[in-house]
């Protein structure tokens, strides 16, 4: 219902805008238009870094050399032969060159796909790095960029840079550019992958726990933001009508980077609003430097005071506002209208499988943090895994899930050899795992969370969701997607969760979300790192119920390590002890309650009285 | 390539990249200490020169005295940035110091435009410092490139001695593994940063003050490529670490150098050498020479 | 609808003819007082302002300099002078020093069908092929033909090398302009060695400059930077001369080079107040302007934005009105026109032909050795 008003809302809105821009060419002087046509290319660049930035996280300062690619692509394609000649005064242009001539709009997507491919090219070997480091790699790539442009002449003109070039760029190709970019950014935003995209940034190892290949997944991403620069710089290019290396220095990128904070980081709706915000006010802003006079006295202009407020301005808004104006937020109709419910559907299938662990052994450097772990587990088992702190469980679970490559020996998961295989590919071939310390995608919703799970089933690939009208698949598959997730959220008592973030939800929730996150990827087997922690005896005591029902109700093998030994006991039907890394006992619950050395490892040597170790079990 | 020449390159390269080498010690200790890229650091620098400009030539200071007075003032400057700029976002997420920090730049270069106005300040050199000194081979080598490394050398020492052997130094260096349990530990954590704070910024001062001895003019925006060039360094020698801001440094210097000595006709390239090198050094080595390893912890 | 679109269109017809309606004449200026060539900007600007000081009136009518500045960044430069012909009206400009700013805001006037005068905007792209641009200042290829002319002519100086800064426009194009030339003439380029905006040390080029042992190195920088070369020069002993060019000439080189720059030479627009048979226009523009800074050196970047203004006043008086169409026409018509700079006669493609001169430094002061004509 909801859906159909908002369609009806944006559709009128669109066409408002369209009409106002058809008529502005008559309402606006030519500054004004100049102004609108830059906002619409601020916020193509704006989208385009929040992409790489604020929504898959990867800190890029690179955005001003992809511009540069896009621009000189551009402008080389639609200057006219005879203009080319004429420019080239140092040293003559290539041959070939002289006579590639292309209608614009072609020109633009050629810019974009050639600043998509260096960004490829560029995201491959650096995109391994996090951070802080990555900026500077970025940093440099696009100085180097900007480097090769001034020195090589004759492809580029050099210095000189390219004059003159004829300006197509009118508000219908402007703004028509933004919203092809805009409706393929949301498009992409609201279906799985941009889920995808938001879980890379807010944990990557929860995310490759999800079955996702994080590396694909940023590779993309970056190449798609980079796509966005090479056209906004193309547009950017094209509406001056004439560019030369300078123009794409840092400073450019600080601009862009300004509009996003202040927008807000990972809002569609914020670049927007902070492109509108930051090239109207950097106009405005000029009066402070032209005279001003107030009745019969003359203020001078101070020449640089301009950029001195700007630069207050900027840190004004991080110090007091630092999340900008819409934060992580986007623009909704439903902000108008009362909030709805939501709906429900049927359950899931069932498994019948095993994990075999052959002689795996696990070291870093000189320690080991493994010695020979042995053991098979029967589909539909319960099976514990326990010892002191420092015993090595952790390891064994990021051994088997894949973060962890085995140093020794093999783990066959269904009969397929596994070890060494990465977590994604753990995870497609139907594991999943929890985290000790809770790992969910904080900023997204818990269904969102849910729906991560679900990308490793995915049939339709990432680009189809640039555009959900031609692949209407994809709008089907998500639409599947969501429903399912939002039946495993029923099922585990989360559905009146659903829509909050998850880091909004209280810690047993989010213990149960995490579960569900895993369940959402179908696994056949699912690790449980202490699922207990932090849990009172009586949320203790629903956990075993929920473990027991899991395994029963999605036909599970589960293997959990918990320090609460009533929940061990209670739940588990097999029982593996592990201390310093060695395999030291297993058995079932009462055979492990009896045995020596697993008291030894808990208490010391020679601390043995199995009444007290009655009591503490 | 006459031995002479590569001498006299060598010279060159040694005293170049023991300024870069000066200014990135600055930058690699807020940066060790807080994980902020202090991108106003070439900015600090900036105001050391220009205040020295002004002791010296305006108000006609003696040296020394300007000097001094220069380093003060610029510490100044230094905390004021930390007090107004940083330090409300100590509990942000490390983007929202960062993008403050690129305010900061702006607003320093903007301001001394204002202030300063666009117009470079030329700036004395005594003569003592700059006589060359003909060594065999007619190298040339000013006093000027002998005292650079001696300073940085010294001060390396003194900040490692700071680092190392002194209580402030150890609540640093507490502050750079964990700021919360730092502060859980009775350490007024506002007040050790502002004091790396100052020390960077006087550090910045003592760079530009040499700086501009050495290049002798002031201008609102030289401290931009300085500054890159200075944190290039830092990274190349793993950004925290002390004596690799200086290694790094003196890497650099010997790049630049070098490459135009041995591919004159890419001299236009000089620039893209270095930053292709900073490039290889993050992927087979992320945390630069000296630098220590950080890992996520699952 | 189509009453209102009708009403609009008129009020934007009104406001388009109402240039010189109220009896002032509006003249926009866009020139790089902040940014790296807030120097040279600022220096035009003076020069500009005083000639509006000494000749506030055109044909009768006030006129209004409206001061824009385009922050020496293209973008910025395009905007103003969007801003000055929009929203300010003027009928027409002047500006600016930097080749590619000029550029920038010529595509914007083009369209806009109003006329500028370039000031010292010398590389030849900006008026090419531009109806509504023309420059009061001589090109480059004429100026680097003319550095190479003196160097290989009158000194006698076989062995040349060059020292660009490969990210400026006007550096890279005279150093190529002087290679050429220097070639055609009989002469031999030993080496060229390049750096970037911003850099500040220069030893790496110069001890290879002083392995190829050249006679003369020709030197396009703009004077802060080229100073602290010159400084660097001496330190390492080089015994070749320097040659620069019109951006070297700002009373500040010697106060930035001390007695590095000794000797050094370079070409620059034929004025300087150190000249001994000053034109009348020229001995105007040095009285003057030292009644109004008393405490600086009257200089040939400022000579050129007083120049620019006379031209087009001249061209103003000549059209009888302050309609952009005609004073275009009558710019295009500049014929022998005395200015500071010498007499100006604009060519087929809008460029100035003018002398230039060949100023040395000696004991610290500027001396204007002479001018010459380019072999070509």
């Amino acid at each position: 219902m909801h859906k159909t008003r908002n369609l009806i809302l944006t559709v009128i809105s669109v066409i408002l805008f369209a009409l106002f821009l058809n008529k502005a060419p008559e309402i606006l002087n030519g500054y004004w238009l100049r102004i609108f046509n830059l906002i619409a290319i601020n916020a193509i660049l704006a989208l385009s870094l929040n992409l790489i930035y604020g929504i898959t996280g990867m800190f890029s300062l690179g955005h001003a050399g992809f511009m540069a690619i896009g621009a000189y692509v551009s402008a080389l394609l639609i200057l006219p032969p005879a203009q080319k000649a004429a420019m080239w005064i140092l040293e003559p242009i290539y041959p070939f060159m002289l006579n590639l001539n292309t209608p614009f709009i072609i020109s633009l997507i050629i810019a974009g796909i050639a600043a998509a491919f260096f960004g490829m090219l560029v995201a491959i070997p650096v995109l391994r790095l996090g951070g802080d480091y990555l900026g500077i790699a970025t940093l440099g790539f696009a100085e180097i960029i900007r480097i090769i442009i001034t020195n090589m002449t004759r492809l580029t003109n050099g210095s000189l840079g390219l004059k003159g070039i004829p300006a197509y760029t009118d508000l219908y190709m402007s703004w028509g550019c933004f919203a092809v970019i805009l409706l393929c950014t949301v498009c992409m935003l609201n279906s799985n992958f941009g889920n995808i995209l938001r879980a890379v940034r807010d944990d990557e190892v929860a995310a490759k726990m999800m079955g996702v290949n994080i590396f694909k997944v940023k590779v993309i991403a970056f190449t798609l933001g980079c796509f966005g620069a090479g056209l906004g710089g193309a547009l950017m290019g094209n509406l001056i009508t004439t560019i030369d290396p300078k123009m794409f220095m840092i400073t450019q990128t600080y601009n862009i980077l300004m509009i996003i904070v202040v927008g807000g980081l990972g809002s569609v709706t914020g670049s927007i609003i902070g492109s509108f915000l930051i090239t109207i006010m950097l106009e405005w802003l000029r009066f402070v430097e032209n005279p001003i006079t107030i009745g019969s006295f003359e203020i001078p202009g101070i020449p640089g005071m301009r950029m001195v407020i700007f630069s207050l301005l900027l840190i004004v808004v991080i110090i007091f506002r630092r999340e900008g104006i819409m934060g992580t937020r986007e623009f909704s109709w439903d902000i108008f209208f009362p909030k709805s419910k939501a709906k429900k559907s049927k359950p899931v299938q069932n498994y019948d499988h095993v994990l075999e662990v052959e002689h795996v052994k696990l070291k870093f450097g000189g320690l080991t943090a493994i010695e020979d772990l042995n053991f098979n587990i029967d589909a539909g088992q319960i099976i514990g895994l326990i010892g002191p702190n420092g015993a090595g469980k952790t390891s064994a679970f990021n051994v088997i899930s894949g973060f962890y490559k085995p140093t020794e020996g093999r783990i066959k998961f269904l009969g397929k050899q596994i070890g060494g295989l990465s977590p994604d590919q753990v995870c497609k071939a139907g594991m999943s795992r929890t985290f000790q310390n809770i790992r969910l995608f904080g900023t997204e919703t818990a269904l969102q969370n849910v729906t991560v799970g679900s990308w490793v089933r995915q049939k339709n690939s990432w680009w189809m969701s640039l555009l959900p009208f031609i692949f209407t698949d994809v709008l089907r598959e998500d639409s599947e997607m969501k429903t399912q997730a939002m039946n495993l959220l029923e099922q585990l008592g989360l559905s009146e969760y659903a829509n909050e973030k998850a880091s909004a939800l209280p810690y047993g929730a989010q213990r149960r979300l995490e579960i569900a996150r895993a369940l959402g990827t179908r696994p056949k087997f699912l690790l449980l790192d202490e699922p207990a922690a932090g849990m009172n005896p009586n949320e203790s005591h629903e956990l075993m119920e929920f473990i027991k029902r899991l395994r029963d109700e999605f036909k599970l093998t589960i293997l959990l390590i918990e320090h609460d030994m009533k929940v061990v006991m209670n739940v588990c039907d097999y029982i593996h002890v592990l201390d310093q890394g060695v395999h030291i006992a297993q058995g079932t619950p009462s055979e492990i309650r009896a045995n020596k050395k697993v008291i030894e490892a808990y208490l010391g040597a020679g601390a043995s009285s199995e009444n007290s170790q009655e009591a503490k079990f | 390539m006459t031995l002479n020449i590569f001498v006299q390159h060598f010279v060159n390269a040694l005293s170049l990249g023991s300024l870069y080498g000066l200014i990135s010690i600055g930058y690699t200790m807020v940066y060790g200490i807080l994980r902020l890229i202090n991108f106003a650091h070439g900015d600090i620098f900036m105001l050391g020169a220009y205040f020295v400009f002004f002791a010296t030539i305006v108000y006609k200071l003696n040296w020394i005295l300007g000097v001094i007075i220069a380093i003060a003032a610029t510490t100044i400057c230094g905390l004021l940035v930390d007090r107004i700029a940083y330090r409300p976002l100590r509990q942000a997420p490390r983007i929202s110091a960062l993008i403050s920090a690129i305010g900061v730049s702006f607003f320093i270069e903007n301001f001394a435009v204002v202030v300063f106005t666009g117009m470079p300040r030329p700036v004395v050199q005594p003569k003592i410092l700059m006589k060359p000194i003909i060594l065999p081979n007619k190298v040339r080598l000013i006093p000027l490139g002998i005292l650079v490394p001696v300073v940085a050398f010294i001060l390396v020492a003194a900040l490692l001695w700071l680092l190392y052997k002194t209580k402030p130094g150890l609540a640093m260096r507490a502050i750079s593994f964990d700021i919360e349990t730092t502060r859980m530990l009775g350490v007024d954590v506002n007040k050790i940063i502002a004091l790396a704070f100052g020390l960077g910024s006087a550090l910045a001062a003592v760079a530009g003050i040499l700086w501009a001895l050495r290049y002798p003019r002031v201008e609102p925006f030289m401290g931009m490529t300085p500054g890159i060039k200075a944190f290039i360094a830092a990274v190349f020698g793993g950004i925290g670490s002390i004596p690799g801001a200086m290694i790094g440094g003196i890497i650099l210097g010997f790049v630049e150098i070098m490459s135009v000595a041995f591919f004159p006709n890419l001299s236009g390239y000089k620039d893209a050498f270095a930053f292709f090198l900073l490039i290889v050094i993050l992927l087979f080595k992320p945390t630069g020479i000296l630098g220590s390893k950080i890992e996520d912890k699952i | 609808m189509r009453k209102i679109f009708a009403a609009v269109l008129l009020i934007a017809m009104l406001c388009s003819c109402a240039y010189a309606d109220d009896g002032v004449i509006k003249i926009g200026v866009f020139n790089c007082l902040t940014g790296q060539n807030a120097l040279g900007g600022q220096l035009e600007l003076e020069g500009t302002q005083l000639a509006h000081k000494l000749m506030p009136e055109i044909s009768g009518k006030k006129v209004e300099l409206i001061i824009v500045d385009n922050k020496s960044d293209k973008v910025e430069a395009a905007n103003a002078v969007t801003r000055l012909i929009e929203n300010d009206k003027v009928c027409a400009i002047i500006g600016t020093f930097g080749s590619s700013l000029a550029m920038a805001g010529g595509e914007v006037a083009e369209k806009a069908k109003i006329p500028v005068v370039g000031t010292s905007c010398t590389n030849p792209l900006v008026t090419l092929g531009k109806k509504y641009y023309f420059r009061v200042c001589f090109i480059d290829p004429y100026q680097g033909a003319g550095a190479a002319t003196y160097a290989l002519r009158k000194l006698n100086f076989k062995r040349a090398a060059t020292l660009i800064d490969v990210a400026s426009d006007y550096s890279v194009g005279l150093g190529t302009f002087f290679k050429t030339a220097f070639e055609k003439m009989g002469g031999e380029i030993v080496a060229e060695l390049k750096y970037n905006s911003g850099d500040q040390d220069f030893t790496a080029q110069l001890t290879e400059l002083i392995t190829k042992n050249p006679d003369i190195v020709f030197l396009p920088a703009y004077f802060a930077e080229g100073a602290i070369v010159l400084k660097q020069a001496n330190e390492l002993g080089a015994e070749f001369k320097f040659i620069g060019a019109d951006a070297m000439d700002n009373p500040e080189i010697v106060t930035l080079g001390g007695d590095s720059v000794e000797g050094f030479m370079h070409t620059t627009f034929a004025y300087d107040p150190s000249m001994k048979d000053m034109n009348p226009t020229a001995k105007q523009f040095t009285e003057e302007w030292r009644k109004v800074h008393p405490d600086k050196d009257p200089n040939a970047l400022a000579a050129v934005g007083y120049d620019a203004y006379v031209m087009l006043k001249d061209a103003i008086e000549r059209a009888g009105s302050a309609e952009p169409e005609k004073i275009r026409d009558a710019l295009e018509q500049t014929k022998d026109l005395p200015t500071v700079t010498g007499i100006t006669t604009i060519n087929v493609t809008h460029d100035a032909e003018k002398d230039m001169g060949i100023v040395e430094i000696r004991d610290g002061k500027k001396v204007f050795i002479g001018t010459v004509i380019p072999e070509n």
